[in-house]
């Protein structure tokens, strides 16, 4: 218990001091304090001091709140005044804005407008660029060429000065294409080298030189000469068309272009085509001639013989060794009508005719039936052609075959036309020799008799 | 009679077309036909109008024989039978030979149709099936005009042979031997 109180005094005379020190720091300049009494006058005093004090700034903020409020209004009244000159900018902003939107969106439109000419333009001109290449003027005018370059090489939109320029230049094209046209330029000439030559140009279809039709080359813009003209007549009059002078004359014009007669540079001629068949194509045209002379021969010597026959009938009492019915007539003649012998005598000589009017007559059926065979033949060694050219390149390409199947065309073609000619002309040869063979089987005997029959009426 | 005219006209165009899509061939596979039938033609007039006249004055002939027994009386008939039979029979062989040659010309149509359509693959390539079709009519139409013609003849051909062995043998009945 003593210990509390102890500590209660201490606590105590700390308080004290403390509150004294607190004291002593608002007023520095104060005499130190001696005793409470002084003390609590001293804090009474300060407290007067202080509430003065507060009072004091208490009234210096009610000023101050007085001034800003009048500050206030006096700004609120300036807010007002400006508000008053602001509004019809704004009103003028807005309409601004909306005037701005329509123009951007008018700007838009007429773009796009120009946008459509500017790609029609540009398609235009890379068709027409390309029917210029394809054109046969351009040989006439090289240096169009490069102006439509220049027009097509425009990256800005194109100025009316270019869009006129195109229209001039398909303007030219299409007069030009209803013109024939004269004119010096260079011409690739079979052999190969470049010439200066007249050209005559028959619009954009045909054109000639010095009497050779020209083929116009799109890729390199030249005039080539073509390897293979056409038939004589039109190359004639193709160089009497060149040397007119305004007179209407026929000529032949390739519509396409040129390629038309550039294919037919491709197609073969008949001498090559025989060459194609080869080796077995020339067998079967030995053959053919061979029958067909054979056929030819028979034939005469069959027109002749039947010639000396008939005449032979007519003077039936005077036979000639000249011809078969004589020689059989003669060679019975030793014998009377009634006789047996005179049948075999007969028999005997028609044989022996009959071999003479029939000769070779199986020789040319033997050659009508092996040129088909030997057609078969060339077939066949042409497909193994074809058939090494696949092994060894593949099917891609249809052209290295062609050789090959040429070969077996060609040689069937061969064997067919061989063929035909020789089966109608061994009918005609055999119809020929199988008549007479029968009329002297048949008749000889007949005429004979007939002969017997007159001469003994006469002696009768 | 407009109308017939017109009617021919187009047959005429028809006719012209088809002779254009079948190339040159076509012409000889007409020519065979044409001859094909001029000759049945001529066969039929020859048997029913020209050769009973000719039978008759044969008979007539031989029935003013007063010979109708000896060895020269049976050779003067054969002699006549052999030469009405070569004129029964004449341009048979003819009739038979072309129906044998249609054919043919047809199978040459092919293989001409068929070189043309390699002509075209080796410069065009297979591609273009639209120009290889041209070749193709060229190859088969002739075929087809062909074995047509060769089949239209081939019953003309038989018959007539059958109706000049009849008649042959009938006009032997009739040279009698007494």
């Amino acid at each position: 218990m003593k210990n509390l109180m102890a500590i209660k005094t201490v606590w105590y005379v700390l308080f004290v001091f403390m509150s004294s020190s607190n004291t002593l720091w608002a007023a520095d300049n104060v005499q130190p304090i001696s005793d409470l009494d002084e003390l609590l006058e001293t804090v009474k005093k300060n407290r007067q001091q202080e509430a003065q004090l507060n009072k004091q700034r208490e009234q210096a903020f009610i000023k101050q709140k007085n001034r800003q409020q009048a500050l206030l209004a006096e700004a609120k009244k300036k807010f007002e005044a400006s508000q008053v000159g602001n509004n019809p900018l704004k009103k003028q902003t807005a309409e601004n804005a909306e005037r701005i939107k329509q123009a951007q969106q008018a700007l838009l439109k007429k773009k796009q407008e120009l946008g459509d000419i500017y790609s029609i333009y540009t398609s235009m001109a890379g068709d027409f660029s390309a029917a210029l290449q394809d054109s046969m003027v351009t040989t006439q005018k090289p240096a169009r060429t490069e102006q439509m370059n220049a027009l097509l090489q425009t990256d800005r939109l194109a100025s009316m000065q270019e869009l006129e320029q195109l229209w001039l230049l398909v303007q030219e094209e299409m007069t030009e294409s209803g013109k024939i046209a004269r004119y010096e330029g260079p011409v690739v000439t079979r052999d190969g080298h470049v010439e200066n030559r007249d050209i005559l140009r028959l619009g954009t279809f045909t054109a000639f030189s010095e009497g050779d039709f020209l083929r116009y080359v799109p890729e390199t813009g030249e005039l080539l000469a073509l390897s293979r003209q056409p038939s004589s007549q039109h190359v004639r009059e193709a160089a009497e068309f060149s040397s007119s002078a305004g007179q209407l004359l026929p000529v032949v014009i390739d519509p396409t272009g040129g390629s038309l007669m550039g294919l037919m540079t491709y197609t073969p001629t008949l001498q090559e085509r025989v060459e194609q068949g080869g080796v077995i194509g020339y067998i079967i045209i030995g053959l053919g001639l061979l029958g067909l002379l054979i056929t030819l021969w028979r034939a005469l010597y069959l027109a002749f013989i039947h010639g000396a026959m008939r005449r032979q009938m007519a003077r039936i009492d005077q036979p000639s060794n000249k011809n078969p019915l004589g020689r059989i007539l003669l060679s019975a003649s030793a014998f009377k009508a009634g006789d047996d012998k005179i049948q075999y005598k007969l028999d005997e000589a028609v044989l022996a005719e009959v071999s003479r009017l029939e000769r070779s007559h199986n020789l040319i059926k033997l050659l009508a039936a092996i040129s088909p065979l030997l057609g078969l033949l060339g077939t066949v060694t042409g497909m193994i052609v074809t058939f090494q050219a696949i092994s060894l390149f593949g099917s891609g390409d249809p052209k290295l075959m062609a050789g090959g199947i040429s070969q077996a065309l060609v040689t069937t073609v061969l064997g067919l036309i061989v063929a035909i000619p020789l089966l109608f002309g061994h009918n005609l040869v055999s119809s020929l020799a199988g008549n007479m063979v029968q009329r002297l089987d048949e008749q000889s005997a007949g005429l004979m008799a007939r002969l017997m029959e007159s001469q003994s009426s006469k002696v009768d | 009679m407009q109308a017939i005219l017109a009617l021919l006209f187009q047959l005429m165009t028809d006719i012209q077309a088809f002779i254009e899509q079948g190339g040159p061939i076509i012409w000889a596979v007409f020519a065979a036909c044409l001859l094909l039938w001029c000759c049945i033609v001529d066969r039929y007039w020859f048997y029913k109008i020209g050769f009973p006249q000719l039978a008759q004055t044969i008979t007539a002939d031989w029935q003013a024989r007063s010979d109708h027994q000896s060895w020269r009386a049976y050779k003067i008939r054969e002699a006549i039978i052999s030469e009405v039979r070569i004129r029964l029979h004449a341009r048979l062989s003819m009739i038979k030979t072309l129906i044998i040659l249609c054919p043919l010309l047809g199978l040459l149509g092919t293989v001409t149709g068929m070189i043309s359509v390699f002509e075209i693959i080796a410069v065009n390539g297979t591609s273009n099936a639209q120009s290889m079709a041209q070749g193709v009519y060229l190859a088969t139409i002739p075929t087809m005009a062909g074995l047509v013609v060769a089949l239209s003849g081939y019953y003309f051909s038989v018959r007539l042979r059958q109706i000049a062995d009849n008649e042959t043998s009938k006009l032997a009945d009739k040279l009698m031997l007494l």
